[in-house]
């Protein structure tokens, strides 16, 4: 059995996905925890929001939870999500390791030479 | 040209020109392009995105392909690009509402790769003869997994292509 879908239009609506199946989430707590505890997650496909509830969810509840959510909507502000940065990709991370590498032969190059100065020093203060 | 499954012949048959136009010329004609075959290639003028924790399908209206079979014999083919931020989610296919590899918790596997490509290649053999209908569907795992499909933005402007073939 596959969850029920509560399909609503976004009618050109701007939403952060993730925002957004947050407050919905919220507000379905709020309403009544067996809410939250049936919806499995949230979908956006074209102009759509889907807010998925598991099969066991009594179709008399459906519209219920659709004004719920009709609400959250109308109230969702993409804006005031958080900005999330992207993850680098392999070829970053790569890039990033051989950069640090480089500078650990820089170092340990410089300590060295920090070294190496410290004896001439101390051979000079010696005379 | 629908199929016929072909007559045994024995010594003293007379094919009629109906014999014969079933039997060579519209069973030919099946096997050259009679199967049963649809391919959608998907501008959504926007990402995808899912934080359902069950499997539920990418898109039920425009990414669904219903196909008449005669063979029972089936290739399903799904090609897409997870975004850049992408959560983890796994991907499956569903064929006539239930998961093909519903066995498995996480269908075809988890993709926690960001900017990867998705690449789904399934064969079914078996089916019955008759209408079937064939989706992609996922999952995420406590994040928002998303998939491009055609944002308009530049290196996440990607299309899924999604498609079915009898043979």
């Amino acid at each position: 059995m596959q969850p029920l879908g509560i399909k609503i239009p976004l009618r050109d609506k701007v939403v952060d996905p993730t925002l957004l199946d947050q407050e919905i989430k919220a507000e379905l707590i709020r309403h009544a925890d067996i809410y939250v505890d049936l919806c499995v997650g949230t979908s956006i496909m074209q102009d759509v929001l889907v807010v998925w509830m598991d099969e066991r969810t009594d179709a008399a509840e459906l519209p219920i939870i659709e004004e719920l959510c009709v609400g959250v909507l109308a109230a969702h502000d993409a804006s005031k999500a958080p900005v999330v940065e992207p993850v680098p990709t392999p070829e970053e991370t790569h890039a990033k390791v051989v950069e640090l590498q480089e500078e650990v032969v820089n170092l340990k190059s410089l300590a060295a030479e920090v070294a190496d100065l410290k004896v001439r020093v101390a051979k000079l203060e010696g005379r | 040209m629908a199929w016929t499954p072909p007559l045994t012949w024995v010594n003293g048959n007379v094919p009629s020109d109906t014999d014969l136009n079933e039997q060579i010329r519209d069973n030919s004609f099946f096997n050259f392009n009679g199967k049963a075959a649809n391919a959608i290639v998907r501008d959504n003028n926007g990402r995808y995105t899912t934080t359902s924790t069950s499997f539920v399908p990418v898109d039920s209206t425009n990414l669904s392909i219903t196909l008449t079979l005669t063979t029972g014999r089936i290739l399903m083919i799904f090609n897409a690009c997870s975004n850049n931020v992408s959560g983890v989610g796994s991907m499956d296919f569903l064929i006539d509402g239930a998961r093909y590899m519903a066995a498995g918790a996480d269908g075809f596997g988890i993709n926690n790769v960001n900017g990867s490509n998705v690449c789904l290649t399934a064969m079914k053999l078996g089916l019955s003869a008759g209408s079937h209908t064939f989706q992609p569907c996922w999952r995420a795992y406590g994040t928002t997994y998303t998939l491009e499909a055609g944002n308009g933005v530049a290196q996440q402007d990607s299309l899924i292509q999604f498609a079915v073939m009898e043979f």
